[in-house]
């Protein structure tokens, strides 16, 4: 099975990822813009992924829910600046509320994705970019699988 | 006020973090280290007493030089911040790589 690499650029605040997928371009990219195929992987376990808006092109964004086992949620929302079918495209990715304004204190992170084709599979490396040292902090701290609900926790207190 | 001295901190001004850059290739005598910044000396002497206060770089005296050691453990500190974020990419991918076989 394929494993995903990393990149750390510290000097841009960058953390690169690159995967390999057995899997043609078209499909690849289905995956991304059909929600609903997009939440049935964005979320890690044990959180499900709810999509309250999707508009999957240049310009559109993206709203999504991440739900707890106790029902909580937590909101996201990616802002599609810049986009090219099948090749790649830009996002500002940010917490938001129900309504989808900015919500909590970290700062938008960017997001660049991406998509490589090549005899059959296709090649995703996906850029995510903070705003600081301390957002990359920030967000790793609260990135994790393990202490997501910890995290998400602390990000309710914040939003109180 | 009292100010928080760590590795994000040292990291978090740009001349700081070309400082960093520089002694992670090998290390150098303030006088080598100011000579590469257009910034003045004394602009480098006070980067290079953050980056010795926040504890990623070590100053030893040799003969009448100063030299500037980066502490490799201290960056490697900043890596594993990266870990919980890489985790959460390792397990998307995963989780779209075990859709995309199923998916016709």
């Amino acid at each position: 099975m394929s494993k995903t690499t990393f990149t750390e650029n510290l000097e841009d605040n960058q953390l690169i990822a690159v995967r390999e997928f057995n899997a043609p371009i078209e499909k690849v990219w289905k995956a991304w813009s059909d929600p609903d195929i997009m939440c049935q992987w964005w979320a890690p376990q044990p959180y499900i992924c709810k999509i309250d808006h999707m508009d999957f092109r240049e310009g559109g964004y993206w709203i999504y829910n991440m739900i707890g086992p106790e029902g909580d949620e937590h909101r996201g929302r990616m802002d599609f600046v810049k986009m090219k079918e099948l090749e790649m495209f830009e996002a500002e990715d940010y917490f938001c509320d129900e309504n989808g304004e900015k919500a909590g204190d970290i700062p938008p992170m960017q997001l660049e994705v991406t998509f490589e084709a090549s005899g059959g599979t296709t090649t995703i490396t996906s850029t995510t970019t903070f705003a600081s040292p301390e957002a990359f902090k920030q967000m790793a701290e609260m990135g994790a699988a393990e202490g997501w609900e910890l995290a998400m926790n602390q990000l309710e207190e914040l939003l109180k | 006020m009292e100010q928080r001295r760590d590795i994000f901190q040292a990291i978090a001004d740009p001349t700081r973090r070309e400082i960093l850059t520089t002694l992670v290739d090998q290390p150098k005598n303030l006088n080598a280290l100011a000579d590469q910044f257009s910034i003045s000396r004394q602009g480098v002497s006070l980067h290079v007493k953050v980056l010795e206060e926040c504890d990623i770089i070590s100053i030893s005296k040799e003969g009448r030089e100063r030299y500037c050691h980066i502490k490799p453990e201290k960056l490697l500190e900043i890596i594993e911040w990266l870990e919980p974020f890489k985790q959460l990419w390792r397990d998307r991918f995963d989780q779209l790589d075990d859709l995309l076989k199923n998916i016709k």
